[in-house]
């Protein structure tokens, strides 16, 4: 009986003190965690899914929502400067993301391939981050003004050359440029052209490209050195090398870079915005989805219809982000799994 | 084990403590007086000149019907548009905001403004002493919205001493578009070893915010009196084929790198100011800036030049900065009397003057009859044409458009497709009215149904 009586007591105590330390722990956790939790719940769980309603409904801001059914849906089918919007920011995703992948992984392997000094390289590709993209904006509408602009001003010389031969070559050309202007050929007006402008966008983007070479540097420097002895042993070269070591073992960082890239390119709001003086020019082509989202909400007030296109925008980067994941199967290498 | 409950303790007591400080900032009660606040969009000399009428209102010590003296708290904030319309949305609007004529029509639209009627009617204000334009400007959808705080209207400013220069008589502007064309070539300096503008006469891309109304100094409108727009008005055609042929004169690439290559309005690398551009449509503002930027520069002013015979009547685009009360304010009758001085003739007057130790807006007032003494201490040196043209049968304004906003935009965005030589004149304007009725059509339908809701909310409440 004293061995019942006394079992008993014990494994409720031990019970009810284990229940009590992991409560105890629990109720801690979710206190630290409680500022994130109310704050990710308030500022974007709740918008996240009111917006799916107010997608369905003209919303002014100022008065109650209407529903409205698919109606916003609708309209934007058949807005056309929707779909351009929708192209522009297609295209300057298709532009960046591989261009700007490219580039800092080529950045990445030539700071590699650097024995001395690597931290300087370093330092002088990570540092554009540190330049607000506000003030960056500003520089690079300097670099690209097509009056007194750095890169026009190394173009030029080109452009001379090219029309003195064409004159030399079509000795009538000379006269005819002096009744149609145009006949001429000059750098390009960058952000004041239409055809100009996007590219010109995609080339600064380039010059944020240091983080993205810095994650793939600390992934570079993680490959096993064996698999290079290895693979010299067996005569390969230095590109076959890059082919079948590097970028394999590197593939975990190439896919996340490009997660990234792809949602950071169907983000891009500030710079366009900032270069344009807030209206998308010349004549749209810089205007891409968020800024048309924003026109929507915050200039027309039409918070609905606004709504309606983010969700589209969150569909695309979804279909975007599956696929990438899709091909991921394939092409990405985990060395921890079977 | 303590140690983490205190620490705990702590950092609620802090995040506590921050909550209970952090209230809006109330100014001190004062006993026997009643506090409103006023948002102003502008910074710089002209929200001084603002800052500075309201501190004369406060001065004078105005009391509301309960006695209490009214304090008004004047702020400064950029984008107050945007910002009072989501403070409206919120539910604590300031009591008067200050916007530009050209946000009316959509901001009453949606319901984010308060009607002055019957504050006009209670008071008897007499709107007869305004300019009718300024009245009209202030009416839509036959309500009144606002009063004026600072009007303008835009005219032709003319470099004198690049006329010299170029053989032209600096005392005679251009009175038709032929002549401006004339002069405008004769003006152009273009280096002949490089081939680089050197200077423009004139280009209808500088400074770029009245494109919509080019096709008015043509003939044409944008708007005809059905309501429907009017945008590929043949009038208007011919003003965006006038617009075409600078690109073909001097060529589409050397014209863009000559804009990009003048500076911001505001700084000596304008393009008047510079000297870059001998003749600019602007408005009676650009005398302070001059006179800040480069006052040395002699120009002369006159009514730009149209392309029919306005009999004497002539085309101007009146711009005007309003004060407002927004929807849901709390201290209606004590802003209203902050209106009632601001359109007083002294608080108009203290406000658009010009004077010598930099103070006043340097614009013009709305009302028909200005003091002698006003007018002769103002130091724009050619005031008189500025109000002459507000009188102008022609003179005319944005239109009364819900989403001009994006009109604008879209505006903007032909203009450079056409005078780039991208698009015809034609299909850009058949273009913009095509997107612009069916938007218009839609924008109407919205307003119906939101107005029905409201209704039928308010008769839900009522009962």
């Amino acid at each position: 009986m004293p061995c019942r009586s006394g079992a008993t007591p014990l494994s409720r105590r031990n019970k009810k003190r284990g229940r009590t330390r992991v409560g105890r722990v629990r109720w801690k956790g979710w206190l630290f965690a409680a500022p994130w939790v109310i704050g990710m719940s308030v500022f974007t769980l709740y918008p996240f899914c009111a917006s799916v309603y107010y997608s369905f409904t003209d919303f002014s801001v100022i008065r109650q929502p209407i529903w409205i059914g698919a109606e916003n849906y609708s309209e934007m089918a058949g807005d056309v400067r929707f779909w351009q919007v929708l192209k522009n920011t297609l295209t300057y995703a298709a532009l960046s993301i591989p261009s700007g992948l490219l580039l800092s992984l080529s950045l990445a392997l030539l700071m590699h391939s650097v024995r001395r000094g690597q931290w300087l390289y370093s330092v002088v590709f990570y540092l554009p981050m540190l330049v607000p993209p506000t003030a960056a904006a500003i520089l690079w509408l300097w670099i690209f003004n097509a009056d007194f602009g750095l890169l026009n001003a190394a173009l030029q010389p080109f452009y001379d050359s090219a029309n003195s031969f064409r004159m030399w070559m079509d000795p009538t050309l000379a006269a005819r440029i002096g009744g149609d202007a145009n006949l001429l050929w000059h750098p390009p007006a960058w952000f004041a052209s239409e055809t100009w402008a996007l590219p010109a966008l995609v080339v600064m983007a380039m010059w944020t490209t240091g983080q993205t070479a810095f994650i793939f540097l600390a992934k570079l420097r993680d490959v096993p050195q064996e698999l290079y002895e290895a693979a010299e042993i067996d005569g390969a070269s230095a590109w076959q090398k890059i082919r079948h070591v590097t970028l394999p073992s590197i593939s975990p960082i190439i896919f996340f870079n490009l997660i990234m890239a792809i949602i950071g390119a169907f983000q891009i709001f500030a710079e366009p915005f900032l270069m344009s003086g807030g209206e998308g020019g010349p004549d749209f082509a810089t205007t891409f989805m968020p800024q048309y989202i924003w026109d929507n909400a915050f200039r027309s007030l039409r918070m609905g219809y606004a709504c309606a296109m983010s969700w589209i925008l969150f569909l695309v980067i979804m279909v975007l982000t599956l696929l990438a994941f899709r091909m991921a199967r394939r092409h990405v290498y985990y060395a921890g799994r079977n | 084990m303590k140690i983490p409950f205190l620490l705990l303790a702590a950092i609620a007591g802090v995040f506590a403590g921050a909550f209970y400080l952090d209230k809006p900032y109330m100014p001190p009660e004062v006993p026997n007086q009643v506090n409103i606040s006023y948002w102003e969009k502008w910074s710089g000399f002209e929200g001084e000149a603002m800052r500075a009428t309201i501190d004369l209102f406060n001065a004078k010590k105005v009391k509301n019907k309960n006695g209490q003296v009214i304090h008004c708290r004047y702020l400064s904030a950029s984008q107050v548009d945007r910002k009072s319309i989501l403070a409206i949305a919120a539910g604590s609007p300031p009591d008067l905001a200050g916007f530009w004529s050209f946000n009316l029509h959509a901001f009453a639209d949606m319901g984010a403004l308060r009607p002055l009627d019957d504050l006009i009617a209670r008071d008897k204000f007499d709107l007869e002493r305004y300019i009718p334009v300024f009245v009209d400007m202030a009416q839509h959808r036959g309500k009144m919205w606002c009063l004026p705080t600072t009007p303008a209207t835009t005219a032709l400013y003319w470099n004198k001493d690049m006329f010299r220069a170029a053989g032209l008589d600096p005392e005679k502007p251009p009175r038709t578009i032929e002549e401006l064309d004339a002069m405008a070539e004769k003006l152009t300096k273009i280096d002949p070893t490089t081939g680089k503008m050197e200077r423009l006469g004139f280009i209808p891309a500088e400074p770029g915010w009245w494109h919509w109304a080019w096709g008015y100094y043509f003939g044409g409108k944008l708007v005809g009196d059905d309501g429907k727009l009017t945008v590929d008005d043949p009038k208007n055609i011919e003003a965006f084929r006038w617009v075409t042929k600078f690109a073909a004169r001097y060529g589409r690439e050397k014209l863009l790198a000559f804009k990009q290559g003048i500076g911001a309005f505001d700084s000596p690398q304008n393009a008047f100011m510079s000297q870059r551009v001998g003749m600019v449509l602007q408005g009676v503002w650009m005398a302070n800036f001059i006179r800040f930027h480069n006052p040395h520069l002699e120009y002369g002013c006159a009514p730009f030049p149209t392309a029919f015979d306005n009999k004497g009547q002539p085309v101007t685009v009146a711009e005007m900065d309003v004060i407002t009360i927004p929807r849901g304010a709390k201290h209606v009758d004590e802003a209203w009397e902050v209106i009632k001085f601001i359109n007083s003739k002294e608080g108009m007057e203290f406000l658009c003057g010009a004077r010598a130790n930099n103070g006043g807006q340097g614009k013009q007032t709305p009302f028909k009859d200005v003091s002698p003494e006003w007018l002769a201490q103002h130091t724009h040196p050619h005031l008189q044409v500025f109000i002459d043209q507000a009188k102008s049968k022609n003179a005319v304004y944005t239109p009364k458009l819900p989403l001009w906003d994006e009109f604008r935009v879209e505006m903007n965005a032909v203009f450079e497709r056409v005078w780039l030589g991208n698009d015809t004149p034609e299909n850009a304007l058949k273009y913009l009215q095509h997107r612009m009725q069916s938007k218009l059509d839609t924008m109407n339908a919205v307003q119906k149904r939101r107005d029905a809701a409201e209704q039928a909310e308010q008769k839900a409440g009522a009962n």
